[in-house]
């Protein structure tokens, strides 16, 4: 656990001149959300947007041969691993917290208030989102240089995520799911609870294939 | 007690003896004197520690230092025989070395004998 | 004698190059160089001993504990310096402290603050800043300041001047003075080593063609020098990385077989230099 926590905390000073950007981030999307009127949209935003800046570790990992510094510290593999999916989730859980916060905040006093539960779920739905960007992504940041990567994997991420809520517009697709969402309606907190431990389940899955995937790079 | 070291092709380890063996009998440095640990000499040099170590190991064959283990090495003051039998060892080997060298040069031996005796009136060995 | 390090048949494969039955021990308390000219396989073969790499076959032993997959306690006891600061461009020299201090038990704050100011870097300075000196220097102070018992340095003089390099030899002569640390010092810049490094393992394309004490490198072998007629058959026969022109040629000769050459030809003790240069020709064909 201590490993961990020294993992994170390494992690945390890599990230952290990026972290004005979450700011900006935070700042953009509430008030994009206060804007159109919906707190719900500025927890998205925040929270999936906010997954890529935890990325960006691999920018710098590379740029710095992070590598070298990994090599000769103490630490496992597995620590160092762990470490880095622990710190982007918790920055995207943070950040979207904080979103929910401010745009519930400014949705209340412009009297359109919106209930908690719904914030709650907005969050959890999100974070689920942003689980699944990390747990499909670094696996491949973590085998393979980020430079040589990049271009193929942000950005068909983001073109197919656009793609498929533009097809769900289009297509209603969410009548559909029409069970699941009154499953949310009815009972906001197990399903947003549920929807966190998905969103951490799929974490701890993809950072053991990391793990074994990432053991076969060091081949290299 | 005074230690240069120089590139002159001379043995690094063969330097340091002479120059340690010289200040003991020239009584520079005195029976019971301190000498400087291998270590602290290779550092103070910038030689190995190997080195120093086996310069030391000869000096203590000869004569010239002992060891006190926990204590370090210390300066001794060699009997005159050994003295003696220590630099005619010297000299023979270094006279066989003028001997080798001379050899592909095919130097004749009056040849060898003149010179040496050339040396013998230039140098005042005093 | 302990060995701080141990490499015992270490083989690592690659396509179009292979380290193969590399085998070296360095005995507690004394200076290895390690030395071969650029893409001889130093860097792989520091990489495998710190477990960077899986290697293919042989034992890596640091302190007497076999380097595994998660054997990451030892590292407590083992500083590395690279040839470049592998730490992020925007860290502080100071930061930089801060960020390693949560790893090593045995951090010392205070004594990595004496060699910032001994190494004169200023602690507000980012990593990108520093000049190459500097950047040396401060993977140094870092791997000095948490009482390491091993050092191990991959190319730390490329591109540095004299200067520089003369400071870097001036902080390992301190730290092997006390008995109980030790040196793996990569370079091929062998004139950093001539004097100072007590064992020497030299690798040409992957393969270790010298290990042992520096001094029987100088004993093993003989530069020899003569004029085109002393090059006989049989003095071919024994040259290493024989060099031809008009006027003579010069060659490596093992020094048992350098008694029976030709008289006329000149011999010395060869430095570092000449043994890797010779062996390294020899190796690509006369």
């Amino acid at each position: 656990m201590t490993a961990l926590l020294t993992a994170i905390g390494l992690d945390h000073r890599i990230v952290r001149p990026r972290y004005p950007m979450l700011v900006v981030l935070l700042a953009i999307g509430v008030t994009v959300g206060s804007l159109s009127g919906s707190a719900l949209t500025a927890i998205g935003l925040v929270t999936l947007l906010t997954a890529p800046i935890g990325g960006s570790y691999f920018a710098v990992f590379e740029a710095s041969r992070l590598d070298q510094l990994y090599g000769t510290l103490p630490l496992t593999r597995a620590a160092a691993e762990a470490g880095i999916y622990a710190h982007t989730a918790l920055i995207v859980a943070v950040n979207g917290l904080l979103a929910a916060l401010a745009a519930g905040s400014i949705a209340a006093a412009d009297h359109r208030g919106v209930a908690p539960a719904s914030l709650a779920v907005a969050f959890a739905l999100s974070f689920l989102g942003a689980c699944v960007y990390i747990g499909l992504l670094y696996p491949v940041y973590l085998a393979v240089p980020f430079s040589k990567v990049n271009i193929l994997t942000n950005v068909p991420f983001y073109a197919v995520a656009l793609v498929i809520i533009f097809v769900a517009k289009r297509t209603d697709w969410f009548t559909h799911l029409a069970s699941v969402a009154a499953f949310y309606h009815r009972h906001p907190a197990p399903a947003s609870t549920l929807t966190l431990g998905a969103g951490v389940a799929l974490l701890v899955v993809s950072c053991s294939v990391s793990h074994a995937t990432a053991g076969a790079s060091r081949r290299r | 007690m005074r230690i240069v070291v120089t590139n002159s092709g001379e043995p690094i380890y063969r330097q340091i003896e002479r120059q340690v063996a010289r200040a003991v009998l020239a009584g520079e440095v005195r029976d019971g004197d301190p000498l400087p640990s291998i270590r602290q000499l290779a550092r103070d040099l910038r030689v190995s520690v190997i080195t120093t170590t086996r310069a030391y190991t000869e000096l203590e064959r000869q004569g010239f230092i002992t060891t006190v283990p926990g204590k370090g090495c210390f300066a001794k003051t060699p009997s005159p025989v050994q003295v003696r039998d220590q630099f005619h060892g010297e000299v023979e080997a270094r006279l066989r070395e003028a001997v080798a060298a001379a050899w592909p040069a095919a130097m004749p031996a009056e040849e060898l004998i003149a010179m040496l005796e050339r040396i013998l009136k230039e140098d005042d060995h005093g | 004698m302990a060995d701080a390090l141990s490499v015992m048949g270490l083989g690592k494969r690659y396509p179009g190059f292979a380290l193969s039955d590399v085998t070296f021990r360095l005995p507690e308390g004394y200076i290895m160089g390690f030395v071969g000219r650029n893409g001889a396989g130093k860097t792989t073969t520091i990489k495998c001993v710190l477990d960077m790499l899986d290697r293919d076959t042989g034992r890596v032993e640091l302190f007497g504990r076999e380097v595994g997959r998660d054997e990451v306690a030892v590292k407590q006891d083992i500083g590395v310096v690279f040839d470049q600061p592998f730490y992020p461009g925007t860290w502080t020299v100071a930061q930089v402290g801060e960020a390693l201090r949560p790893f090593y038990t045995a951090w010392d704050a205070a004594l990595f603050h004496r060699f910032l100011d001994r190494f004169a870097l200023p602690r507000d300075k980012r990593v990108r800043e520093l000049s190459r000196g500097m950047g040396m220097k401060l993977m140094l102070a870092t791997a000095l300041s948490h009482h390491a018992r091993l050092l191990i340095l991959d190319e730390p003089t490329s591109g540095l001047d004299p200067v520089a390099r003369d400071d870097l030899l001036d902080v390992l002569a301190d730290y092997i003075t006390g008995g109980e640390t030790s040196v793996l010092f990569s370079t091929h810049i062998t004139a950093d080593l001539d004097r100072i490094a007590d064992y020497i393992t030299l690798i040409d394309a992957g393969r270790v063609v010298f290990t042992g004490e520096k001094d029987d490198l100088a004993d093993t072998y003989r530069v020899v020098h003569g004029g085109p007629d002393q090059l006989t058959d049989a003095t071919r026969h024994c040259s290493i990385g024989l060099r031809r022109t008009d006027v003579g040629f010069s060659a490596l000769v093992r020094s048992a077989e350098a008694a029976a050459l030709p008289a006329g030809t000149t011999q010395e003790a060869p430095t570092i230099d000449d043994v890797l240069i010779h062996l390294a020709h020899e190796g690509e064909g006369r």
